[in-house]
């Protein structure tokens, strides 16, 4: 393992693009934490004495990025908001993974009866509109977080069930499984101590970019009304809200999406790295 | 051959008929529709009436069976929302969509293209940095906030395109746009890909020892190559242009099927939902089909 | 002067891990109509010296040096596009593994006429009479009906028959073949390369032949080149390389070779040459067989100093402090 940080790191030094994005990632993941514990209540204080106050005015650091609509002070609002985008893409990406993973190793190491049905399964769900699928569900079941979740979750499988199940396949063939298993081994151990370890670098790799993917897809959702409901926040739901001051308060509407895509393409820059570090 | 096509339609079919039973149940689970449509303030006689006339009275499954027994018969029931029949309706707002999704399929294939084989051919050097960078950058917009960006430069102020409506060619231009970049981003990385591994490959470098010219070489014998996983990711993105249409005929209050699917959602029309998912469902399954002929026409191998 | 002559050729590969010094000053001479061996370990740089020949190579190589004339153009300098009328024109090429070679989606009709319409500028018509003509000569039945099928439906052992039907398409004056038969069952093999040698001799073709193979070596090669980590250790006519080997490696070479007599019996025991070749990323230093040769002391210097190709009979040449010849003398 320390291996594989050294030559993570290696690869990072060289790279200016990725060195960026590392630290992007870092700061906006301890600066959402940090508003999330601390300003939560602040954020939702409204001053409508300060309404839609543009960014860089001298008001003092909380107003550093403006107000929205309500006197909120914008640099609270995009904390707190960019808190529940990332636990939420986090999680998805944490359940369908290992859900996905596992289905994915024993759909490789399943009888082909089991292995076809699930492979079936996947196809079925990569035909369905994903937004669409998830419009449904969250307005008819609920428009919960936990729902959200849940259904990104579901439309996500199939991709790391088809990785994970390729890895496992390929693992299955390679040689050093039949001498471990000729060395009396018991199968299930060989199964889970080599495939397993075997499947990981692309499974991780995936997750990197899958964080972008749901990133995006949750603020698309909770853009038109069905993700995060207010006074909750996510980076989707600012620009919603941003939509009514467009013309003549831009940035309410512009900051949370130079957000939400800067954290996107930071995630797939690094998703790179930890592609050509993990999978040579 | 016959086995792939089946695979990837039937898959198609099977999501189109799950998802139709999916609205059919989350409908009936989730309150009562005659209470939601006639609101509050509506008397048990208007409720009643209103089930009798759209069957709410009979046991689930009754209902899940004539319902079944409509659709086979093209039978959608009412719009409550539009109050006209909900295929009628969902039909007539489908051409606005497909033209949106066709233009941006076609677009998308031909400019992908072109920058995913620079980027190729030319591997490692700026051209292909710039090109990668500008399509990651792509694939990481939110498209309904490069909408609304879109919207705040280019119709608001600098007055160029209108920023809403389907209203002459000028405003197709941003829905357009918008749903181009993050499609284009897939294509020229899959182009990309494909080509740098075919390029790599040994039957180039057989073509390039029998002294064939460099540009023969990539458009005779690399391209075709290069296009078959290019479609495979093509015909996953026009799942995603149905995502993307979702969005983008909100922000642009276009009237196409998106509109009435996420109108349909928020004002409980489940005639209309069902209606209209069945029309998205049946063009993604028709466009699959059309996938799969294509893979005949270019790869010998699965020909018989 | 020879047909093919390089001097000093050294290709380099940047990979993620370091610069690989493929090939490290490699000299050596094809004559017309004769066929040279090229022999050595995978890993040795004999592929990327034989594809450094016509600039056959992926863009993280870079030939760092040297000279490769071709009936008098040195074709290491020459434009991009002059290098195209020359390859399957006068040069032609044989891969390793004829199933990824030829183009999956153009039928072989095409893939062989293409070539004929390319460099010899006769029309559509003629271009399919010969190739139908060429078929034949490497031996496919049916050769008018079979140029409409697709590489997936020729076996093997077909596919390297076009591939040779390609590579003589123009007649060319060289044949450069990597490996064109390791990919080969046994029995295909042999096929091959008698179809390889006939046609060979019937058009006094030269050729640059790369194997691993000793047997192939013997029966085919009028000079055998040993290639080491990049270097060669060890060349000269197939009569001196084989029947009295100078270079510890080529030894172990031969040895590693079951050597069967008339009865049937092993006479000689098999032996596989302890350790690995040497990582071509770090910048190397004296004899590189110095650690898996069976002679080499620590004392004797070998190690450190660079080791020439001196000359140990008429045209056969070795690199090494410990040649057979020396070790008689001494002992």
């Amino acid at each position: 393992m320390s291996e594989t940080w050294r030559q993570f790191w290696h690869l990072l030094k060289r790279d200016v693009p990725a060195f960026i994005a590392l630290i992007w990632l870092v700061l906006t993941v301890i600066l959402c934490t940090w508003g999330y514990f601390t300003v939560q209540t602040a954020s939702l204080r409204q001053n409508l004495n300060m309404r839609l106050i543009p960014p860089g005015t001298s008001h003092g650091l909380a107003y550093l990025l403006g107000t929205d609509g309500l006197g909120r002070s914008y640099v609270e609002r995009l904390l707190v908001a960019g808190a529940t985008s990332l636990v939420i893409a986090a999680s998805v990406v944490a359940i369908s993974a290992v859900i996905g993973g596992a289905l994915g190793i024993i759909s490789g190491n399943a009888p082909s009866a089991v292995d076809t049905v699930i492979m079936r399964v996947c196809d079925v769900i990569m035909a369905f509109p994903s937004m669409l699928l998830a419009l449904i569900a969250l307005y008819t079941i609920s428009t919960s977080p936990v729902v959200l979740i849940g259904v990104l979750a579901f439309t996500r499988l199939p991709i790391y069930i088809r990785t994970a199940r390729g890895e496992a396949l390929r693992t299955r063939g390679l040689l050093y499984i039949s001498a471990a298993r000729m060395s009396g081994t018991r199968p299930m151990a060989v199964t889970f101590r080599h495939i397993v370890r075997a499947a990981l670098p692309a499974v991780w790799t995936l997750v990197t970019f899958e964080i972008a993917l749901t990133m995006l897809t949750e603020s698309g959702l909770s853009f038109l009304g069905v993700g995060i409901q207010p006074p909750g926040a996510s980076w989707g739901l600012l620009v919603s809200d941003g939509q009514t001051y467009l013309y003549s308060s831009w940035w309410v509407a512009v900051l949370p999406g130079i957000a939400i895509m800067a954290t996107a393409v930071a995630l797939r820059v690094l998703g790179g790295v930890v592609s050509s570090v993990l999978e040579g | 051959m016959a086995l792939a096509i089946s695979r990837r339609v039937g898959a198609s079919v099977v999501a189109l008929c799950a998802l139709i039973v999916f609205v059919f149940v989350m409908a009936r689970m989730t309150g009562n529709p005659a209470a939601l449509y006639l609101g509050e303030g509506a008397s048990q006689q208007q409720i009643h009436e209103y089930e009798v006339v759209h069957g709410l009275n009979k046991p689930v499954w009754n209902q899940f069976f004539s319902y079944v027994r409509d659709v086979v018969h093209g039978d959608f029931g009412q719009s409550t929302l539009y109050n006209a029949p909900a295929m009628h309706v969902a039909l007539s707002r489908f051409p606005n969509t497909l033209v949106l999704a066709l233009v941006t399929f076609v677009l998308g294939l031909l400019i992908g293209s072109v920058l995913g084989s620079v980027a190729a051919y030319w591997e490692g050097r700026a051209a292909d940095k710039v090109i990668t960078a500008i399509s990651t950058a792509a694939l990481s917009f939110p498209s309904f906030w490069l909408a609304l960006v879109l919207v705040l430069v280019f119709a608001l102020k600098l007055g160029w395109l209108p920023s809403s409506g389907m209203s002459g060619l000028s405003s197709y231009v941003l829905p357009i746009v918008t749903l181009l970049v993050a499609n284009l981003g897939v294509v020229v990385q899959a182009v990309r890909d494909s080509l740098v591994g075919v390029l790599r490959s040994e039957y180039v470098a057989a073509a390039t020892a029998k002294g064939m010219r460099r540009w023969y070489v990539v458009t005779r014998h690399a391209w075709r190559n290069a296009s078959i996983p290019v479609l495979t990711i093509a015909g996953a993105t026009a799942v995603g242009i149905v995502n993307g249409a979702l969005i983008v005929e909100t922000v642009f209050d276009w009237p196409g099927i998106g509109q009435v699917v996420v109108n349909a959602v928020l004002n409980r029309d489940f005639a209309l939902l069902q209606a209209a998912v069945t029309v998205i469902g049946i063009a993604v399954v028709v466009f699959n089909v059309l996938i799969e002929l294509s893979y005949v026409f270019l790869d010998p191998r699965i020909r018989r | 002067m020879s047909l093919l002559e390089v001097k000093d050729l050294t290709t380099s590969i940047v990979t993620r891990r370091g610069t690989v010094h493929a090939v490290q000053g490699v000299s050596f001479g094809v004559e017309r109509g004769s066929s040279v061996c090229v022999v050595g370990e995978s890993g040795s740089g004999k592929s990327v010296m034989a594809r450094s020949i016509i600039r056959l190579l992926p863009r993280e190589a870079r030939i760092v040096s040297g000279s490769v004339v071709f009936d008098g153009t040195d074709l290491r300098t020459l434009p991009e596009k002059r290098l195209e009328d020359l390859r399957g024109m006068r040069i032609g090429m044989l891969f390793q593994d004829p199933m990824s070679c030829l183009n999956p989606v153009l039928t072989i009709g095409t893939q062989i006429t293409e070539t004929i319409r390319r460099h010899l500028r006769v029309p559509r018509a003629e271009a399919y009479k010969r190739a139908v003509e060429l078929l034949g000569e490497v031996r496919i039945d049916n050769a008018e009906r079979r140029m409409a099928d697709y590489p997936h439906q020729y076996s093997g052992g077909m596919r390297q028959r076009v591939m040779l039907a390609i590579a003589l398409s123009c007649d060319p004056d060289l044949l450069i073949a990597d490996e064109p038969t390791t990919a080969l069952d046994v029995t295909v093999q042999a096929r091959i390369l008698d179809l390889l040698e006939d046609l060979r001799q019937a058009r006094g073709l030269a050729l640059l032949l790369i194997t691993h193979d000793m047997r192939i070596v013997e029966r085919v090669a009028d000079q055998v080149l040993v290639m080491y980590a990049g270097q060669i250790v060890e060349s000269g006519k197939r009569k001196d390389v084989l029947g009295s080997p100078q270079h510890p490696y080529t030894e172990a070479l031969l040895g590693a070779v079951p050597d069967i007599d008339d009865s049937g019996a092993r006479t000689s025991r098999l032996t596989a040459i302890p350790g690995s070749p040497p990582d071509l990323t770090a910048t190397l230093a004296g004899c590189r067989f110095a650690p898996r040769c069976g002679y080499a002391r620590l004392d004797d210097g070998c190690a450190s100093a660079e080791v020439e190709l001196r000359a140990v009979g008429a045209g056969h040449l070795v690199r090494s402090c410990h040649p057979a010849i020396a070790r008689e003398a001494k002992g």
